[in-house]
């Protein structure tokens, strides 16, 4: 990573997402390890924020706090988990379909239109309905709908990729194609997938979230933040509280991932003077 | 002297910048005439042509002690005067025809943008004079090219657009950017030759920048050389290029081909002609 | 010209048969016993074997689907297992309030965004163009549930200049249905009254949807248009002397609205899916919450009806949107 050394180049929104991103990521440690986001005590149900309960408790007494801190993995490390499958499997279908010989490329790209002909959170809604509710169902439809974006992103650059003249040198000179996939394409298809991925992240979380409100991605008691938001949305009324703090880290952590994307994006562009020619 | 283009003292610096872009730069035109500005590129010439109508970049610092522009007199920096210049007095042509016209509008629909800014205010008579402009220009069957994208002309033919654009309401002075370096080698002593007509037939004086000597001697009875936001030179074409003063203007000269002794200026026959 | 259009409308075509096939692997192929989903649970085993021998779900995969696309194109989207009732019929009842909320949303979005994308790219780098850019990037990373809670805590309840949920005041009698519009059935039936309390029930859902897509907009107008405010046919539009207005509606503008036409077909086609939240949180009756109703109930024909509905509105907006972008744009029509 080239581009972490002149991180004081870097905007001020970038900053700040790397300060939001990292914050949440440790959140998410703590929520593994430290605290604990099962305990029940009845006799302190539904309490507004105090010193002892930072962001105040649910409806069966359970520490808030605690709960976003478990919650943050959940939602964080599964929208990295979804984002990681699409991309790498994105880029590896759309890398073998632009070398693969015609029909193949043909079949591929189809069933890519199929896909695209229905909206794509609409298609992840459908497929969470017909994989059952839960939190893996639901990352599952998550990466069938957002496959065709990498699927396209990464045939369209190998195939201009291929037409270069070093390319073209290689395989004529006898490499196979698992060799020049290998050794030439996937390093020049890399960037650009990864600034997708990254500016990805942000959608993934609001599409698991809003998934997960409607019940179709986590179930409860897993403290999911879009489950959180929509048991806390029952109490809303009595107790802002409850529904007002998973919905606020779901909002930082989503800002400073869109800000991390923006980073990424302004980086790798082309068109940023610094990055002239940098990509063929 | 009045009418006519002059410059007193235009100094153009970005902040931060280690030199200015333009460095007190004066310079004073008649009407009628064409005047060369020459340098290589980053010598300011551009800059300085789209600070005097206020289109650098909004960072820049723009310092101007007068500009006459015509019969008409503005003193300091004020930028908002400067402005009110566009259009009306003083025209702007530039590089690339492919670029200064817009891609998703007809050519008509542009040149009566224009027209329209300066009274025609009937669609019907703007367009006969839109017709009546491409014609003015040379320009083949000019209702058929009117109705035309800019994507559908030939780059000459673009060019010539662009410059029967800039002497609607008859300004006083056009400049005019690099106006042939997109264009073919064979046509750009024609696009020159309609520009000087233009430019006779309407008394504007010619601001004409260039990197192309070769080009200037064609057209410019007095040329200036800009370096480094300076003007390090100035004077007839014929004396400059026979007897440059500074190392600079001889190494444009050697590195201009086919410049060797400077023979009669080509156009005064050719305007003529047209 | 005409041959574009002909063509964009066989792909329109293709594309719903795309999604019917969508719907018809999720509801025929991954699930294990179709006919025992349909029946329920405690219905017994020659019923089931009825039904499935009644809707063919005994034959070879390609001869369901084929009988599938049968009662497609006669518009039949099947029976909803919790009502019993034909879902196609079930989905036109819903539909017009979804498409009333989804085209308010939509105005927000289109007006919002090339509105404050353009005051953004005109003051840009100034304090204008920075909150603008700091509010869209808010307006991107914030869950529609959390907006609809914000605006329901504090324009409903704190403030009270609005009203909580539904379509229209209860105790209001709605007006004679002619479309399922209520804005517009209030309009033809004279009903102003009841027009007041539509627009003003509409409000808050409508900006709810709005806000997710808007930010998005707002940040695709901004970044397009400040590359074309940098081309050398405005500066030149400029130099001419004309004003502010006309050099963007006129020149930096076009180029910039290519994008976002096509980008806004997708933002519509999301739409649908955002209004299963909106209108849930909103009690909003259309297909977002009779969506709801279905994925609680599994119920298989209305989801993959619901599904099948927002592929055919998502198809459209996208040849709208390409005929749009041939109209503004003489190359795209040419490429093609």
């Amino acid at each position: 990573m080239k581009g972490l050394q002149n991180l004081r180049d870097w905007p001020a929104g970038a900053a700040i997402g790397i300060g939001l991103v990292t914050t949440i990521m440790v959140l998410g440690c703590i929520g593994v390890t430290l605290v604990q986001p099962d305990v029940i005590d009845l006799s302190i149900r539904l309490q507004p924020p105090s010193p002892a309960h930072w962001f105040g408790t649910d409806e069966l007494g359970r520490d808030l706090f605690a709960r976003i801190a478990a919650g943050a993995a959940y939602s964080v490390w599964s929208a990295l988990a979804v984002v990681v499958s699409t991309a790498s499997l994105g880029g590896l279908i759309g890398a073998i379909s632009a070398a693969a010989p015609r029909w193949v490329d043909a079949i591929i790209m189809r069933s890519m239109d199929i896909l695209l002909s229905v909206p794509a959170l609409v298609l992840a809604m459908a497929l969470a309905a017909a994989l059952g509710p839960g939190l893996l169902n639901a990352m599952v439809a998550l990466v069938i709908a957002r496959l065709p974006a990498f699927v396209r992103l990464a045939r369209n650059q190998s195939l201009s990729l291929q037409r270069q003249g070093y390319v073209e040198f290689a395989r004529l000179n006898g490499a196979g194609l698992g060799y020049t996939i290998r050794r030439h394409i996937a390093p020049n298809v890399a960037p650009p997938i990864l600034v997708q991925a990254a500016s990805d992240i942000s959608g993934v979380m609001l599409a698991a979230a809003a998934l997960g409100f409607i019940g179709l991605g986590a179930q409860p008691p897993m403290p999911e933040w879009g489950a959180l938001a929509a048991s806390g949305r029952l109490y809303f009324l009595d107790a802002w509280w409850y529904a007002v703090f998973p919905a606020a880290a779901m909002l930082a952590a989503t800002a400073g991932f869109v800000l991390l994307g923006d980073a990424a994006r302004d980086h790798f562009d082309p068109r940023r003077p610094h990055n002239a020619g940098a990509r063929p | 002297m009045t009418g006519g283009l002059q410059i007193e003292g235009l100094t153009v610096r970005i902040p931060g910048g280690a030199r200015p872009l333009v460095d007190n730069l004066s310079l004073a035109i008649s009407p009628g005439e064409m005047f060369g500005l020459v340098g290589e590129s980053g010598s300011g010439k551009s800059m300085t042509a789209r600070s005097l109508l206020d289109l650098a970049p909004p960072e820049a610092e723009i310092d101007l002690r007068r500009l006459i522009v015509g019969d008409l007199e503005i003193g300091g920096a004020d930028a908002a005067q400067r402005r009110a210049l566009r259009g009306r007095r003083l025209a702007l042509i530039f590089q690339d025809p492919l670029t200064a016209l817009c891609p998703t509008r007809r050519i008509g629909d542009q040149v009566c943008d224009v027209l329209r800014l300066h009274g025609w205010r009937d669609a019907r008579l703007r367009r006969a004079e839109a017709a009546r402009l491409m014609a003015e220009l040379e320009l083949a069957d000019p209702e058929r090219i009117l109705r035309m994208y800019p994507g559908e002309l030939s780059g000459g033919m673009r060019q010539r657009a662009l410059i029967a654009m800039a002497f609607i309401g008859t300004p006083s002075v056009v400049i005019a950017d690099e106006i042939t370096s997109a264009i073919d080698a064979s046509l750009r002593l024609k696009i020159l030759a309609l520009l000087k007509a233009r430019a006779e037939a309407t008394g504007a004086a010619v601001l004409f920048i260039s990197h192309d000597l070769n080009l200037v001697r064609h057209v410019c009875a007095r040329v200036a050389v800009m370096r480094e936001g300076r003007i390090i030179e100035t004077g007839a074409t014929l004396e400059v290029l026979k007897r440059p003063r500074s190392a600079y203007t001889q190494l444009l000269i050697a590195s201009a081909p086919e410049l060797h002794p400077p023979r009669q200026p080509l156009l005064q026959s050719v305007g003529q002609g047209s | 010209m005409l041959r574009f259009i002909a063509r964009r409308f066989a792909g329109l075509v293709l594309t719903l048969l795309g999604a019917s096939l969508v719907t018809f692997f999720i509801s025929h192929v991954i699930p294990t016993d179709v006919a025992r989903l349909i029946a329920g649970d405690g219905a017994s085993e020659e019923i089931v074997a009825g039904l499935r021998t009644k809707l063919g779900l005994d034959q070879p995969i390609w001869v369901q689907y084929g009988l599938y696309l049968q009662d497609l194109a006669q518009g039949d989207l099947g029976v909803s297992i919790r009502s019993g009732q034909p879902v196609a019929e079930e989905l036109l009842r819903a539909a017009p309030a979804t498409l009333e909320l989804a085209l308010a949303a939509f105005v927000l979005i289109v007006a919002g965004g090339l509105g404050l994308g353009a005051l953004a790219a005109l003051s840009r780098g100034r304090l204008l163009d920075k909150t603008v850019r700091a509010f869209s990037i808010l307006s991107i990373s914030t869950p529609t549930f959390w907006s609809a809670l914000v605006l329901i805590a504090v324009v409903s309840v704190v403030l009270q200049w609005a009203p909580l949920g539904g379509r229209i005041d209860p105790e209001l009698a709605p007006p004679a249905t002619r479309t399922g519009f209520l804005v517009l059935d209030s309009i033809l039936d004279g009903r102003w009254d009841a027009l007041a309390s539509a627009l003003h029930h509409l409000l808050l859902p409508a900006l709810t949807l709005a806000l997710a897509a808007l930010g998005g907009a707002i940040r695709l107008v901004r970044a397009t248009l400040l590359e074309s405010l940098s081309q050398d046919y405005v500066m030149r539009a400029r130099a001419s002397g004309l004003s502010t207005w006309r050099v963007l509606s006129g020149y930096a503008m076009p180029s910039a609205l290519v994008p976002f036409v096509t980008v806004q077909a997708i933002v519509l086609g999301d739409l649908f899916a955002g209004a299963v939240v909106t209108e849930m949180i909103f009690g909003w009756p259309g297909l977002g919450s009779y969506t709801l109703g279905a994925v609680a109930g599994l119920d298989f024909p209305a989801i993959m009806g619901f599904t099948l509905l927002a592929s055919a509105g998502y198809a459209c907006a996208n040849l709208v949107a390409d005929l749009l972008v041939a109209r503004i744009d003489p190359r795209a029509a040419a490429a093609s």
